[in-house]
């Protein structure tokens, strides 16, 4: 069985969001502060892995220092993970930095290894990682080529056999007494320990050492646990530089919206709804919601509905990384365009509800809707726009009487000289909820040609209740 | 030499739009009947399809029953209400014929964002009309925004203001004032494109608002649209 180890040796810092790249950046292991991870402009100022951070500063005045996190690059890993899930079946994680995929399976899918690889490789160059790569008859074999950094990917095994043998046994996984039993009685590398008999090892050392053996070769049976993807996006990113202006946000969202574009388009979806969260430095992170009613896909509709919400979100602290969430991810069904109607608007309804609502606030836009009631304040309620009527078109025709058409949210108390010109129209209703109204209700015309509509209560109070504009 | 200089002074001045071609005649915008015969007249037939139109006006003396004939003319665009003086009724409008479902209330806290969401629903091409109550005086760019929104998107614009914002020189595609008279409304044209500013005029409303209108129409009374025949 073929299998594919894939290694990231530098994972932290590719997923570092770099907005100035000319700075030299090292990842510091935070307990005995060595380099683990640096990149090109600090690699050209002299540092090496495994230096101390004593030296590294020594080296390189503007050197910037990340303290390492094992779980980020988990984090990360299990995003590359989805992310190649899309061209290829098997996948393992093997945290904190290596991918192993069963090659086998998908040779005849993609006819043959070459093709396969290509697929993957451009799959995974749209991430822009560094990685290492070494095909292998056992994960054992895989993972030792790809980590001491062959970058070969062949299915001839002596070719593989010739590339395994000469690696230092210090790139295995056995452990460092093992390793120094064996240098004592003189096994340098891989290709020694082969070339002895397995029973005289089993005879001298643990069963761990044969165990391992028997993995590297492919001749003991090596349990895999298989990745199997969330369907949902979920995106940490974090940020180089602190942010407090938050228009300086947009570059950075616009890469996570790009990788969300993503996610849904290969699966043909659309997300109604994005929870976006901006971590704070020393303060509690802000959370806030940007909403689409038809659902969208596009990194630049969602930049566009995110703009809006942030121009009203006042930040205590500089914000120092982001995560998006994708909520309510459903079927991409595409709205019918008329292509020969005159006016074929950039946008639909949906999408300008969702924007006005995206600035305004969900509660400042509403469609209304007939209720089935005879009190006029509880006749005409909100809606959320764009809704569709339910059966309630029959009881139109029962309002034969004529209606103001704008009603006062508050009744308020005739003030002025009014002449009443038609009325009244009794209601009595409500006595059955906790809303008793008896009214008369009468057509009024001020002396200025104002049409009202006023009503009287029992107690002969008036009250202007609604406009006939 | 003066003439090279006159040219390119013409030019220049062409190229700022302000020298008027009398040769040229822009085509006339589609109009759409107003309902009311007195209003078409005026405004030889009657609203621009697509524009800023101010009304200035009091509130509730008839003059969205005056738009009301324009607005459920339109076809299945959505109608804006930005800042309605109330709660806009259901029952009226269903009763007018109106699909609800094409209702949308914008209801925002600042001035601003009503010219902004006005803005925003004229050029996305989805409303066929726009009702935005402002009470405030409005500035000429803030017109000329929307009316560019309008056009982009074919959509027109009401304006609904009290008298005392009254200015002048804003661009707009037409200015009526309105005034409560007791059989209907009185309106005055003050600014019109492609054409003059009228006299204060009668618009009787007691055929189509019965109820609304003082004064009972006689049994016997015929009208007929063409008034002077000889």
């Amino acid at each position: 069985m073929l299998w594919l180890y894939l290694h990231f040796p530098c994972l932290q810092l590719d997923s570092l969001y770099q907005a100035d790249e000319q700075l030299p950046v090292a990842i510091v292991h935070g307990r005995n502060s060595d380099v683990l991870q640096l990149n090109q402009h600090a690699l050209n100022a002299g540092i090496k892995k495994g230096m101390g951070l004593g030296s590294a500063a020594a080296l390189c005045h503007n050197l910037q220092v990340i303290a390492y996190d094992e779980k980020q690059e988990k984090n990360k890993l299990s995003q590359i993970a989805q992310w190649l899930y899309l061209v290829t079946a098997d996948i393992s994680l093997l945290p904190p930095n290596g991918l192993l995929l069963r090659v086998s399976h998908m040779l005849s899918l993609y006819q043959g290894l070459e093709n396969y690889w290509q697929v993957l490789q451009q799959h995974l160059d749209k991430l822009a990682l560094t990685y290492q790569f070494s095909s292998g008859y056992s994960p054992y074999a895989a993972r030792l080529l790809a980590v001491s950094g062959t970058n070969q990917l062949t299915d001839d095994q002596h070719q593989l056999h010739r590339l395994l043998n000469p690696l230092p046994l210090q790139v295995s996984e056995l452990s460092r007494k093992v390793i120094n039993h064996l240098n004592r009685v003189g096994v340098q590398s891989i290709g020694e320990l082969l070339r002895l008999p397995l029973s005289d090892i089993a005879r001298r050392f643990d069963i761990e050492l044969v165990t391992y053996i028997g993995r590297l070769q492919g001749q003991l049976k090596h349990p895999v646990d298989f990745y199997h993807p969330p369907e949902q996006f979920k995106h940490y990113l974090e940020l180089m530089f602190e942010i407090s202006n938050l228009e300086y946000l947009q570059k950075p969202l616009l890469n996570v919206f790009r990788l969300l574009e993503q996610f849904l388009q290969f699966r043909d979806k659309r997300s109604g709804q994005l929870n976006i969260e901006l971590h704070l430095r020393d303060a509690d992170s802000v959370h806030f919601q940007v909403h689409s009613a038809e659902g969208a896909y596009r990194a630049k509709q969602w930049l566009e509905l995110s703009q809006l919400t942030l121009e009203s979100i006042k930040v205590s602290a500089p914000v120092v990384a982001i995560s998006v969430e994708a909520k309510q991810i459903r079927a991409n069904d595409f709205s019918m365009m008329d292509m020969f109607s005159k006016h074929c608007g950039a946008i639909s309804a949906n999408e300008l509800v969702s924007r006005l609502q995206a600035k305004l606030g969900k509660n400042k836009v509403h469609g209304i809707e007939l209720v089935n009631d005879h009190r006029p304040e509880l006749a005409n309620a909100c809606c959320p726009p764009l809704q569709k009527p339910s059966q309630k078109k029959s009881l139109v025709s029962g309002h034969s009487s004529l209606r103001p058409s704008f009603i006062l949210p508050r009744p308020l108390p005739v003030t002025e000289k009014i002449n009443i010109q038609h009325g009244p129209e009794r209601i009595v209703a409500g006595w059955w909820d906790k809303h008793p109204v008896i009214r008369d209700y009468f057509i009024a015309r001020t002396p200025n040609g104002q049409w009202l509509w006023v009503y009287r209560t029992p107690a002969q109070q008036w009250f202007v209740h609604g406009l006939f504009s | 030499m003066v003439l090279v200089l006159m040219n390119k002074l013409i030019k220049d001045l062409q190229h700022r739009h302000l020298v008027w071609h009398g040769g040229v005649k822009t085509p006339e915008p589609d109009l759409e009947s107003s309902g009311y015969f007195e209003l078409d007249q005026h405004l030889n037939g009657g609203l621009v399809k697509a524009g800023a139109i101010e009304i200035l006006t009091e509130t509730g003396i008839g003059e969205l029953r005056l738009l009301l004939p324009t607005l459920t003319a339109g076809s299945e665009r959505l109608l804006i209400f930005i800042n309605p003086p109330g709660n806009v009724s259901a029952v009226m409008l269903a009763a007018q014929g109106i699909d609800l479902q094409d209702v949308i209330v914008i209801t925002p806290d600042k001035e601003k964002d009503a010219l902004w969401s006005a803005e925003e629903c004229l050029k996305s091409g989805t409303c066929g009309s726009v009702l935005l109550w402002l009470d405030q005086a409005i500035e000429i760019h803030q017109v000329k925004r929307l009316q560019l929104a309008a056009e982009k998107g074919a959509s027109r614009v009401f304006m609904l203001r009290h008298k005392r914002y009254e200015t002048l020189s804003l661009p707009l595609d037409l200015s009526i004032s309105l005034c409560a008279s007791p059989s209907g409304i009185d309106a005055q044209i003050n600014k019109r494109k492609r054409g003059w500013p009228s006299k204060r005029f009668h618009i009787d409303m007691r055929q189509h608002w019965p109820t609304l209108t003082l004064g009972k129409i006689p049994d016997n009374l015929v009208y007929f649209p063409t008034s002077k025949v000889s």
